[in-house]
């Protein structure tokens, strides 16, 4: 591949890489926040789940001294079973995130996150225009390795669990990204 | 994104298939517009590269939609999209 064929397939490799970095870091920002709607399905199905069998398990055990459960004591039973769920969903779903409420750090982690994206779209904005010297590698290499060790040392145990877990996911997806821009800007080969 | 939802609102007695097209269809959009500022064309990428774009959009306007909706139960149905 003649060295202008290479460059142009690079820049446009570049301008696609954009789009997924940002979408990397959008998924990261989204679990910090908590931002998951479809939990809230979830949250409702695990506290009638939890709060059926804590019914039956009571029931049961009552039943076992020949004393039969029902009516107003089974919903009171379930209700205390409801109750019970809101707590555990608490912990393991938790609730949307407001950014005000976040820690300092979490705010610099995303403040952080957003002005990388903003630095790449930038560079991608002005291809064409001016020439790509790629003389800007070293310092680029640089902040992405900062991020990823933000990222790897964020505390998440501010999250919920299932956010909490997500995370390491989400930083390993990030990674690749960072590692996909290697290949791209400094056109480097099985990293 | 907004737009999405008052287009959503107003879709009442719906199908969940209609609910999933309106998304699906605002999703692609959004795509073919991202493309557009970082200068690419749809055929600039693979079609793998455009189906995980917008699986990924397609999934973040699910999950805005079932958020803003929720108070009025439409939720329920997108949920069932899957």
């Amino acid at each position: 591949m003649s060295k202008i064929a290479l460059l142009d397939s690079l820049l446009k490799e570049y301008r696609k890489w954009t789009l997924k970095l940002k979408s990397a870091s959008q998924s990261i920002e989204d679990n910090i926040l908590q931002k998951d709607s479809s939990a809230v399905l979830e949250e409702k199905v695990v506290s009638i789940v939890i709060s059926s069998v804590r019914v039956y398990i009571v029931v049961g055990i009552v039943g076992l001294f020949g004393i039969s459960v029902g009516g107003v004591w089974g919903v009171i039973v379930f209700a205390i079973g409801w109750v019970l769920s809101k707590i555990i969903n608490k912990k393991v779903f938790g609730s949307q995130r407001a950014v005000e409420s976040l820690k300092e750090d979490e705010k610099l982690l995303l403040e952080k996150l957003e002005r990388l994206n903003e630095k790449h779209e930038e560079i991608r904005k002005h291809l064409g225009k001016t020439p790509v010297f790629f003389t800007d590698y070293p310092l680029l290499k640089r902040e992405f390795g900062d991020m990823i060790n933000r990222l790897l040392t964020y505390n998440a145990s501010n999250l919920a669990l299932k956010y909490r877990y997500r995370h390491a996911y989400l930083v390993k997806k990030y990674q690749n990204e960072v590692n996909t821009f290697h290949k791209i800007y400094a056109n480097k080969k099985g990293i | 994104m907004q737009e999405l939802i008052e287009k959503l609102k107003g879709m009442k007695n719906a199908t969940e298939a209609q609910y999933d097209a309106m998304i699906e269809s605002h999703a692609h959009k959004e795509v073919i517009k991202n493309l557009k500022e970082a200068g690419l064309e749809k055929d600039d990428l693979s079609d793998e590269e455009f189906n995980a774009l917008l699986s990924e959009q397609k999934k973040r306007a699910n999950s805005f939609a079932k958020g803003a909706l929720g108070a009025s139960g439409i939720f329920l149905f997108l949920e069932l999209l899957g």
